[in-house]
């Protein structure tokens, strides 16, 4: 084998791959809208369908992703806004806050209707709650009921600690975790107001 | 012309790669549970076959024979991941059922045998034909065993109800050995066939 067979290779393996990176990296631009979309409509719309009613346009596409501060390495803490609308009117805005439970995070998709700024409903969306326990509680709807209607400033910490809200016994932690939620949810909605009628 | 035709007709009877060669079979047993997810897999392995062909065949003459191989699998993966977006951007609930077997279409020995055995010899009509072809004899053979599969196994076909509604369904062809059945059946009824046919052109010669 010659120096020159060795080039060859280099230079076809080196051409070859390089094109077929630059075609890819194409694609991928083409289609990461789509994808995005396809991915909130499959994973987070049966979950908006729960909170959201009466309205006429699609959430999924009026969207809108701000950015809610910063996490423990610097990064942007990304919330995506859901607009639901009804003949061009605002009527609630969405999004999803965490809070922690017995068994890791929580996330709660919220609505608050406009423009009045009471809290529509919530449900849970991931939670690795036991399911006996805690996953009891992301399906019924004791608590889920005790969130609608209130304005967004309420006190939602549980009321053994002075809040409105009252704790499934047995499953305290995850009650926790969705009040925490939902009032780290307040806490986004009251601080990016600005940002998310905007 | 007419060794472009049958460069297409081959991979639908004589050399159709899952019954006759026995290739690509991992994704056969895995995805004929239903018609769409066959389909799905189907389209997209006729997708990869015919590029990763015409680029294969279109390159011949500047691929060093030594790294012919790392060529032909940097241009098929390229291919399959261009069916893997697609098929998130568009069909998303396919992309769902199918998982992990699009991107394991990289490895689906059909795909690359073909490259090797015919597209690096042969102009680049021939191999978009022989592609074009071994993707459809590929994908019509899913279909064959995936509605047997599926009628039998859940009385649907393309998850539209085709049996009586009290049809109990057969779940064994559903599970991984009903596969292994359906295609073994297959493999048999393909030998006969294929067995009488030529007794028949030896009679008339």
């Amino acid at each position: 084998m010659t120096v020159r067979d060795i080039i060859n290779m280099i230079v076809v393996l080196t051409v070859v791959s390089l094109v077929c990176g630059g075609g890819l990296a194409m694609v991928k631009m083409a289609t990461a809208e789509q994808v995005e979309y396809q991915k909130i409509k499959n994973v987070k719309e049966p979950a908006l369908k729960k909170i959201l009613s009466d309205y006429d346009n699609d959430p999924v596409s009026d969207r809108k992703t701000i950015i809610t501060g910063k996490d423990s390495k610097g990064k942007d803490i990304k919330t995506t806004i859901f607009y639901a609308k009804k003949g061009g009117k605002l009527i609630a805005v969405a999004f999803e806050a965490y809070g922690s439970g017995y068994g890791g995070p929580i996330g709660v998709v919220m609505s608050i209707n406009q423009p009045d700024e009471v809290l529509g409903a919530i449900a849970a969306t991931t939670n690795s709650e036991t399911p006996s326990v805690g996953g009891i509680v992301m399906a019924s709807s004791e608590l889920r009921d005790q969130y609608a209607g209130k304005p967004v400033d309420a006190n939602f910490g549980l009321n053994s600690a002075g809040g409105i809200i009252n704790a499934i016994s047995g499953a305290t932690m995850s009650s926790i975790g969705v009040s925490t939620a939902v009032k780290n949810g307040m806490e986004i909605y009251k601080k990016y107001k600005s940002d998310i009628l905007g | 012309m007419a060794s472009i035709v049958k460069e297409f007709t081959k991979g639908l009877w004589e050399e159709v790669p899952p019954f006759r060669f026995v290739l690509g079979l991992c994704s056969v047993l895995a995805v004929t549970t239903s018609m769409s997810s066959a389909i799905g897999l189907g389209g997209g392995v006729i997708f990869v076959t015919v590029m990763s062909n015409v680029l294969v065949s279109a390159l011949r003459k500047v691929i060093p024979d030594k790294v012919r191989i790392a060529v032909f699998i940097v241009i098929i993966a390229t291919a399959v991941i261009i069916v893997e977006l697609t098929m998130q951007a568009y069909f998303y609930g396919l992309y769902e059922v199918l998982g992990i077997w699009i991107p394991l279409i990289v490895v689906n020995c059909l795909v690359l045998g073909r490259a090797e055995a015919f597209a690096r010899k042969q102009s680049v009509i021939l191999s978009l034909a022989d592609g074009l072809g071994m993707g459809i004899g590929f994908t019509l053979s899913l279909a064959v065993v995936a509605s047997i599969r599926e009628i039998i196994g859940a009385g649907t076909w393309f998850g539209i109800q085709v049996m009586p509604a009290i049809y109990p369904g057969f779940t064994y062809l559903l599970k991984p050995p009903g596969a292994f059945v359906c295609l073994g059946i297959m493999l048999g009824l393909m030998n006969v066939v294929s067995a009488r046919l030529d007794a028949k052109k030896k009679a008339a010669a």
